[in-house]
């Protein structure tokens, strides 16, 4: 007899909630990253599901009917380009400014701050980004009254209509497949918003040299809003387990010395922050995090999901395993380029390494954007091994 | 710090408007309009 969706989401959720409080359930759980990925499984371009939201929700649907995950990750990866539009987003460079429908969203390292600046940010960062970040990177919000108000209502209109529309589509996943959603909230890392979306990485990582109390000061400024971020973002239906998603992509151009005083404490601030509000944590920790892992130690025990890309996780699983669930991390250059059975030998050496004791949910190493991450079949297979060879014997 | 007032929750917005009628439900909607709010600017500056 076919399980209700309702017995499938109390055993994914129970089986997700064991491994993140570092038990072992009753096998090794597996999500799917998959990002615009879906777009083009689905038969779509980018830039349809990035402006039609029915597309949207109708490709992450067929994610979920064919592989069998134990969660979405997130349907929210792709953003909605009509409040892009609205308020004219420059900072990434959206498929309607770009060669191709099929082209993702590309970052250009862009500063919006000089350095001078540092001490008004430090003394009113909500305002700051109000009255400087928003007209420097939305064109339309830097034309006089009235446009650039109206412009930033026709912008909130749009997102809160994406916004429904998105509550609607988890509700029904949640009741129709029995799938939990990943990713609760969100919040960058302090010094990743200062670094991507103010300051610019390069100016910061010079920054941290000619002001370095200035660097740390603005990151102090910011965790409180970071802070408000997660939880004026949280959402979802299973409070309690949906962790917070903090990606942090510039720790890897930091040394560890550097890390240690600008990087870390503002992060280890915001996860204990929200930690403290009951809140768990899903560090996405992009590239390479070897020199800077031990700092996970710190990290409140059974709070905190660390998504690894390039670190190495039979490591991590060693120094951080007894505090924090570690997920991870099939390359994606694997799925994509390799073939089943190469699949298959790197998922068993990872059950085999790091699912012992629990604490480990396996995925891809990072988010799936491109047709290329990943190949269909090599995901089925994937899925269907985990299934398998995943199960923890007692 | 020296904040402006751009955030206003309801407890700043509530004084001087004397005797208020069913301010339960006016509090949560006005905070949870702030909340909305705070996200999309926070959304607009790191998206």
């Amino acid at each position: 007899m076919e399980k209700s969706a309702e017995e499938l989401y109390n055993e994914r959720l129970l089986r997700l909630k064991m491994a993140f409080n570092l038990q072992e359930p009753d096998r090794v759980p597996m999500f799917i990253a998959a990002d615009s990925w879906v777009a083009h499984y689905s038969g779509f371009t980018i830039q349809d599901i990035a402006y039609d939201y029915n597309k949207l929700f109708t490709a992450h649907e067929k994610v979920i009917q064919d592989f069998d995950c134990d969660c979405v990750w997130s349907a929210a990866g792709i953003w909605p380009a009509a409040v892009f539009d609205a308020v004219g987003g420059t900072q990434f460079m959206s498929m309607a400014a770009s060669a191709s429908p099929e082209t993702p969203y590309q970052f250009p390292d862009v500063s919006h701050m000089e350095a001078e600046e540092y001490p008004e940010l430090i003394a009113d960062p909500y305002a700051f980004i109000i009255e400087k970040i928003l007209p420097r990177r939305c064109s339309e919000l830097a034309e006089p009254f009235p446009r650039n108000a109206l412009a930033l209502a026709k912008g909130a209109l749009a997102f809160g209509q994406y916004l429904d529309r998105l509550g609607a589509a988890y509700q029904r996943w949640v009741q129709v497949y029995g799938v939990p959603i990943l990713i609760g909230g969100l919040a960058p890392a302090p010094f990743d918003i200062l670094a991507d979306h103010f300051r610019g990485i390069r100016e910061t990582l010079i920054d941290i040299k000619r002001r370095p109390e200035q660097v740390k000061a603005a990151c102090e400024a910011i965790l409180p809003l970071a802070v408000r971020f997660a939880t004026t973002s949280y959402g979802g239906p299973s409070r309690g387990f949906s962790p917070v998603f903090i990606p942090s992509d510039t720790a890897m151009f930091l040394r560890p010395v550097d890390f240690e005083q600008f990087f870390w404490p503002t992060l280890r601030g915001l996860v204990e922050a929200l930690a403290e509000m009951g809140l768990n944590s899903y560090l996405f920790v992009e590239g390479n995090w070897d020199p800077y892992v031990e700092y996970l130690a710190e990290l409140p025990k059974g709070k905190v999901l660390v998504h690894l890309e390039n670190t190495d996780i039979e490591r991590a699983k060693v120094a951080v395993g007894k505090t924090v669930c570690l997920a991870g991390n099939v390359p994606c250059s694997l799925l994509g380029y390799g073939t089943e059975d190469e699949v298959i030998a790197y998922a068993k050496n990872l059950i085999d390494k790091v699912a012992p004791g629990g604490g480990f949910i396996l995925s891809s190493d990072k988010i799936l954007i491109t047709p290329t991450d990943a190949k269909p079949k090599n995901l089925l297979a994937l899925t269907k091994f985990v299934k398998e060879y995943g199960v923890y014997k007692k | 710090m020296t904040e402006k007032k751009l955030y206003i929750p309801w407890a700043e917005k509530k004084k001087g408007l004397g005797h208020i009628v069913g301010e339960e439900k006016i509090a949560k909607a006005w905070d949870r309009n702030e909340n909305l709010f705070f996200y999309y600017i926070m959304w607009l500056g790191t998206f």
